[in-house]
């Protein structure tokens, strides 16, 4: 035995640490110090940060109690009875710190908007624009890193808005607008990422214009523009050395422009969204993670190594057992598909794309539906692990240049696995945002008829829920559901989800349940993709199917029911989601 | 040229301390200020489709390290058991990498004269990778500089990309 030998190795680690922050609170506030992103920082003087004293003393403490600790731990040894105890601390040490440092690096994004009404009103001048400028959610909360990420970004689309978007005085008179235009930059919290929206009320972007000068620049041919539809003219805007403007100015004109906007946000993990309406304005979203560090991830093994998958681009799972593959999987030419609710997927199989050796899968395979980007496809893996909350780590530049991983992530058991880069495994394996356009354009035809869950929850009773606002059917234990003031809470992903039980289900299960404690409520997680309502969770008996109906109309007979036929069968739809739900919810909080 | 440059720069520092190495049947040096920390040996995750000259990734101080695979640049056949992963520091700080080996030594103190530049006839690969040798009593000892051997330097020469996907398979 060597105890010497073995116990220098965790306080090597500590001390670092420890030596990290030490550093911070002699070099006055500074970011994070071996942070990968300290150096990818843009070049301006904004590489301090102000952060509250209070915040500082609390990491300094912690810091302390990790020297403690590690005192302790390098006179005890490993062998010592006390050390499991040690262990504890430490990590409860680190927790802390973690979070402490996390709360350093927050910044509201009102710190980004306060040079913008300056900046805009000096350029409205310059431009002979009159322009008002709005703000909301600037106490929205955003890593240092991130702010500093899309700064850049941000004032090109601001002065984008001013110079192409928002028309002359005059001009706006004539088409009926105010003379003054309005832009407005908006941040919000949306499903795990912060929304950086800027919206001018001005000419928006007219398609022809825009083809036109694709043409004249050569990025696409006559042919190909005649074809394109209006997502993909938006498109074009990214492409580089790409312009509208007429004449260069001072302020736009010069061609570097979007694709550079888009560069940057990419760079972090997020993406741009464009939305325009000639006539009536322009909408630039910038969605940023709401912090690079840690993300909700599904780790899946293929070809005998673990990937993780980022949970937000993951729209459902599916089994395919071995007995079933042949079937399932059908050819088209070459290419392979599933189908899915009687619509194509193509399939994609993540060994042979990396070249990865095949493993015999007895047991079947699974199939990742992923979306992003507009693409859809189902990614073949071998198995599925545990869903974990992940800590991205950047990749050196040899392996960023592979583009079919965005990071890489050390697991709950000490290994490492590599983050896919979903839009770019979807780029290499050709799949081309185009079936998602047809999809929609199939919805905006048949407003009435809509896909449904449909679920039992009373008994013999068949109730639906537009299958857009479910998120994810979990089965989860009696014992993980709790209760306050009688109602049942679901402890979900960091949230406190509230339970519709309407078919007294739970009850039923509390009480056939006795000592097992495996029986398990099928709880349905929604939320409203448009609305920005809390999610909520609805515990049903059993889930039938996945099925288009129609809505019936509203009339005597069925009253305040909404009622649909699904499948020749009369079926209530679940309403009292959203605005109600919310206010219920309230109540309780 | 470089070689000798250098060896005027540092004259008046008459011995250097080498971190000794092996790989294949040859012994390698690199200087021990350049040499960040020894991990000893380790299972790297592999990482699909990457070039040939990188043998995976490994965690280290919070951070995802790209290791070298010493002997794929040496154009040796893999090995099967697990090599040492010493962790390196380019001067500015700028890219920190790891360098698989098959087995680490110990440090040896050796006299700056000892050192011998390149022969003319070492091939193109091997001229990059190789800082001169020297002549040890127990044989050569061949210095390498972690410069050349960071892996987007590596990449940017394009002689060690070849057979990424073959070896993956």
């Amino acid at each position: 035995m060597e105890p010497a030998a073995e116990k220098p190795a965790p306080p090597v680690a500590i001390n670092a640490a420890i030596k990290a922050v030490e550093e911070i609170r002699q070099s006055a506030p500074e970011e994070e110090p071996g942070s990968g992103r300290r150096r990818t920082a843009s070049s301006s003087g904004d590489k301090t940060l102000r952060i509250d004293v209070e915040v500082l003393n609390r990491m300094m403490n912690l810091v302390g109690e990790l020297v403690l600790t590690r005192n302790q731990m390098l006179q005890s040894g490993v062998e010592a009875t006390n050390f499991p105890e040690l262990a504890r601390r430490l990590d409860s040490v680190t927790a802390d710190l973690r979070e402490t440092v996390m709360q350093a690096r927050m910044q509201p994004v009102g710190n980004l908007f306060g040079k913008f009404p300056r900046m805009v009103r000096d350029l409205a001048r310059t431009c002979g624009r009159d322009v008002r400028i709005e703000f909301s959610g600037q106490e929205t909360g955003l890593d240092k890193s991130l702010l500093e990420a899309i700064k850049d970004p941000l004032t090109h689309a601001v002065r984008n808005a001013v110079d192409h978007g928002i028309e002359p005085p005059a001009d706006r008179v004539l088409a009926g607008k105010p003379a003054e235009g309005c832009l407005r930059l908006r941040a919000f919290h949306q499903s795990g990422s912060v929304v950086i929206e800027v919206a001018d009320d001005g000419a928006g972007i007219a398609i022809e214009r825009v083809l036109a000068k694709a043409v004249e620049r050569g990025l696409v041919t006559p042919e190909q523009a005649k074809e394109m539809t209006e997502r993909e003219v938006l498109q074009l805007i990214f492409l580089p050395g790409f312009s509208t403007a007429s004449a260069v100015t001072t302020v736009s004109g010069r061609g570097v422009g979007m694709d550079v906007v888009r560069a940057n946000v990419e760079k972090v993990g997020g993406s741009v969204e464009l939305e325009s309406k000639v006539g009536f304005g322009t909408t630039l979203r910038l969605r940023v993670p709401l912090t690079l560090a840690i993300v909700p991830a599904l780790v899946v093994r293929s070809g005998g190594q673990s990937f993780a998958l980022p949970q937000t681009t993951l729209v459902e799972l599916v089994y395919i057992p071995t007995r079933d593959a042949a079937q399932a999987v059908e050819r088209v030419g070459a290419s392979e598909v599933y189908r899915l609710r009687e619509r194509l997927l193509p399939m994609i199989w993540l060994d042979r794309l990396l070249g990865l050796k095949s493993t015999s899968a007895e047991h079947g395979f699974y199939m990742a539906v992923l979306e992003a980007e507009g693409c859809r496809y189902g990614l073949v893996i071998d198995d599925l692990l545990a869903p974990e909350e992940i800590v991205v780590k950047p990749l050196s530049a040899v392996l960023r240049e592979i583009g079919l991983f965005s990071g890489a992530t050390v697991l709950g058991n000490g290994t490492l696995a590599l983050i896919l880069d979903i839009a770019a495994v979807a780029a290499r394996a050709g799949v081309k945002p185009v079936m998602d356009e047809q999809q929609e354009q199939v919805i905006e035809a048949v407003q009435d008829e809509a896909t449904f869950l449909v679920f039992e929850d009373r008994m013999r009773e068949r109730t639906a829920l537009p299958l857009g606002v479910v998120e994810r059917i979990e089965s989860v234990p009696l014992s993980r559901i709790e209760y306050a003031n009688g109602r049942p809470l679901l402890q979900y992903r960091g949230e406190l989800l509230q339970l519709r039980d309407d078919g007294r289900v739970l009850d039923e299960m509390e009480a056939v349940a006795t000592q097992d404690d495996e029986a398990s409520a099928t709880v349905l997680i929604c939320g409203d993709p448009g609305a920005k309502s809390l999610r909520m969770g609805i515990v049903v008996r059993r889930v039938l199917d996945v099925s288009n109906g129609t809505l019936l109309e509203k009339d005597a007979a069925n009253g305040e029911i909404d009622l649909a036929l699904v499948k020749e069968r009369l079926t209530t739809i679940f309403r009292g989601f959203g605005a109600e739900a919310g206010k219920a919810w309230r109540e309780v909080a | 040229m470089k070689i000798v440059a250098q060896e005027q720069m540092q004259e008046e520092t008459e011995s250097t301390s080498l971190c000794s190495m092996f790989a294949g049947n040859e012994s390698f040096g690199i200087d021990t200020g350049k040499i960040h920390e020894v991990l000893g040996r380790r299972e790297l995750e592999r990482v699909p489709m990457a070039p040939a000259f990188v043998a995976g990734v490994v965690p280290y101080r919070g951070d995802v390290l790209t290791t070298v695979s010493f002997r794929a640049l040496l154009g040796l056949p893999e090995n099967t058991e697990a090599g040492c992963v010493l962790v390196l520091d380019d001067d500015g700080g700028h890219e920190r990498f790891g360098l698989m080996v098959d087995a680490v030594g110990g440090v040896v103190t050796v006299e700056r004269r000892m050192l011998e530049a390149n022969p003319c006839t070492l091939d193109a690969k091997c001229k990059w990778l190789f800082d001169g040798a020297y002549k040890m009593e127990s044989g050569l000892m061949i210095q390498l500089d972690p410069q050349k051997l960071r892996p987007s330097r590596l990449a940017e020469t394009g002689m060690f990309r070849q057979g990424s996907i073959g070896e993956s398979l």
